[in-house]
């Protein structure tokens, strides 16, 4: 278990360096477009690029400076961390078929029952409470429109 | 004399059981909607603005200034106990509130923020009662070039007060100087940065961004440091949860300046409340005795950022009661409110409508004495929340994150959008960038925008309008000292060093 977790961490340890050139490219990005694109001075004041170019400009600088002279140690994270976000995107994919409440109650169920290995009942109960509670509080107080999903409708 | 005795008809005319009854239904109520993340104070004032059409206008307005209220305090909730700021000016609310609750010092924090945005929003209502038209017309003083100033010294001092790494506070300012650039420009009308996609001509909406990088990183975080909850709460107890003599004598200086100062701030127009808050932390992390410690879990951090913000929600009504100027989204809300009843607010409202506006003021004082007891009773519920175990907290935050966000313009794209942008916060905590000044810096930057554009199509691009005006050049010169001080401090130590060793 040690080692699985440390060679995680190891795998993991050029996420700093990777953040840093997304934000070099970035400002790099927003400068281009706001001196070349939208400009940075028109009609005697700040141009629709004037803050992009300065932001961009200070954003790249910083990032490069960082990349060269100031080395990152990372905090140990694992690839386990990204779970909530991958089993999260797949229960909003679910959600024009199962509707938005039960994509989510599904997502509670089955994430606890799975990934935390509790047992079927405190899964279900708080899915289904989770659930219900969504549905009384936002759908039918707040009034939100769910997406209800093919499945509801079909239903119905 | 004459405004004390108006007060007290107002009271007269607001102490009803009804009316009572009202005040204490909106602040319940405002509490709840202000603790679900997604929905602020002017979404709560919209929502039950339909339900004040059958009441008597001064019922309907107490409700309404209640359920503001309430949504003020319920906002730090969720910023304090999941670190998912219930509004805007909770994110600063979080940078302390957040630290003292995984400390296990939840109760504290809510309480602190309880009892400073009491205090703040007492002060707030005392400076309108009394100066409300002199304050409106102090707002009118600052035209573009001083809001454009204070927006300045603002933007400055994000950076380098937050975080560990002063550069890598001001990478992160930079980062939301540039989001905030995308949409439709304000001051030409073009789009910028859109990439050709519909969704973000509106520009990026904040409460998915804000829901995203700080509460569903939250839960990805939550992942690596499984903090077992339950442990902390154990020793827990409503008792524990009071705060004793010295750490009330600590705040209570604290909510006092930054209730004054945020007052001042929400009568600008346009400023806000988040404004108010992040300027009451800045002033408190400057003068404060335990300054260089905030950002870890100090309750004054989170005494200044509640007094700030409450202060100026009061603030933001002495525009709009004397000029007809909402100071804020929801005063504009209210604003369509009090037009409904037939009310025109503006300069006469004082001579022409005197029961109803000392109604509406005396009902202020009301609503925050009954949003403060709601608040002070609903405390020993949230911290028994704060007992559920990590496995079942994970699902149901990240839940509550898609729900918050997609119910903002009942849109998918902006779902995607706060898990994407949970997934970036989450590497830039990794990288150690911290979130907090992307997004403090994402809400002012179109303000900047705004106000440096106006000021220079004035001047017709003299930049001289800047010092021209008193109020302008003070605010640039606190700014241009901010960045000088610690290159002076250096110089006085340096010479005083000096003078020591020639001695």
């Amino acid at each position: 278990m040690e080692v699985e977790q440390s060679s995680e961490r190891e795998s993991l340890s050029w996420l700093p360096a990777l953040v840093t050139i997304g934000i070099v490219i970035m400002g790099l990005c927003w400068a281009a477009f706001g001196i070349f694109k939208y400009g940075i001075w028109v009609n005697n004041g700040p141009g629709g690029g004037f803050f992009a170019a300065v932001a961009g400009i200070g954003a790249a600088a910083l990032g490069i400076y960082e990349f060269f002279f100031s080395p990152v140690s990372a905090k140990p994270i694992g690839g386990r961390s990204l779970w909530p976000a991958a089993a999260m995107a797949l229960a909003i994919l679910c959600t024009p078929l199962l509707g938005m409440v039960l994509s989510m109650s599904l997502f509670i169920l089955l994430w606890i029952l799975l990934v935390e290995k509790k047992s079927w009942k405190q899964s279900i109960f708080t899915g289904i409470g989770a659930g219900v509670a969504l549905y009384l509080l936002f759908g039918l107080w707040l009034k939100v429109p769910f997406p209800q999903g093919m499945f509801l409708e079909m239903l119905q | 004399m004459d405004i004390l005795q108006s007060l007290m008809s107002g009271f007269a005319t607001s102490l009803t059981f009804s009316n009572i009854l009202a005040a204490l239904v909106g602040a319940g109520l405002g509490i709840v909607i202000g603790a679900i993340p997604g929905l602020g104070s002017v979404t709560g004032v919209a929502l039950l603005l339909p339900l004040t059409f059958q009441m008597d206008p001064i019922t309907g307005i107490i409700m309404l200034g209640a359920v503001y209220y309430g949504c003020m305090y319920g906002g730090s909730y969720s910023a304090i106990m999941l670190n998912i700021p219930g509004d805007a000016p909770a994110v600063v609310t979080a940078l302390d509130g957040y630290p003292l609750s995984k400390k296990g010092q939840a109760g504290k924090a809510l309480f602190t923020a309880n009892i400073s945005s009491f205090i703040g929003g007492t002060i707030g209502i005392v400076m309108l009662t009394f100066m409300g038209a002199a304050l409106a017309k102090i707002g009118l003083l600052f035209g573009p070039a001083e809001v454009a100033a204070l927006v300045i010294l603002a933007l400055c001092s994000i950076g380098w007060l937050l975080g560990d790494s002063p550069k890598k506070g001001l990478v992160s300012t930079f980062i939301g100087i540039m989001l905030s650039m995308v949409g439709i420009g304000l001051a030409f009308g073009q789009p910028r940065f859109t990439f050709d996609s519909m969704y973000l001509l509106n520009g990026i909406s904040f409460i998915p961004l804000v829901i995203g990088m700080f509460g569903f990183s939250q839960v990805l975080e939550m992942m690596v440091n499984r903090v077992d909850a339950a442990g902390l709460m154990t020793k827990l107890s409503l008792r524990e949860s009071l705060l004793d003599r010295s750490e009330l004598r600590s705040i209570i200086p604290t909510s006092l300046r930054s209730g004054v100062l945020g007052n001042l701030v929400g009568i600008l127009p346009g400023a806000g409340a988040t404004t108010g808050s992040f300027l009451a932390y800045v002033l408190e992390k400057k003068v404060g005795r335990h300054g260089a410690e905030m950002g870890t879990g100090r309750i004054e951090g989170v005494a200044a950022s509640e007094a700030g913000n409450n202060a100026a929600a009061a603030g933001s009504f002495a525009p709009l009661l004397s000029l007809g100027i909402p100071g804020s989204g929801t005063a504009a809300v209210l604003l369509g409110g009090l037009m409904m009843w037939g009310v025109q607010p503006g300069p006469m409202l004082f001579q022409n409508s005197p029961d109803f506006v000392w109604g509406l003021i005396s009902s202020m004082y009301l609503g925050n004495v009954m949003a403060v007891l709601a608040a002070l009773a609903i405390i020993p519920f949230l911290v028994k929340l704060l007992r559920v175990p990590p496995a079942f907290m994970i699902p149901v935050i990240a839940v509550v994150c898609v729900v918050g966000s997609y119910s903002v313009n009942n849109s998918m794209f902006d779902v995607w959008f706060m898990l994407g942008a949970g997934v970036i916060a989450f590497f830039m905590n990794v990288a150690k960038y911290p979130v907090a000044p992307l997004l403090l810096a994402f809400v002012l930057t179109p303000r900047l925008e705004t106000s440096l554009r106006q000021a220079l199509d004035i001047s017709r691009g003299d930049p001289s309008i800047f010092f021209g005006s008193p109020i302008a050049t003070t605010l640039l010169s606190i700014t241009l000292l901010f960045f000088l001080y610690p290159l002076i401090a250096k110089l006085v130590r340096a010479l005083v060093k000096k003078r020591q060793l020639a001695k």
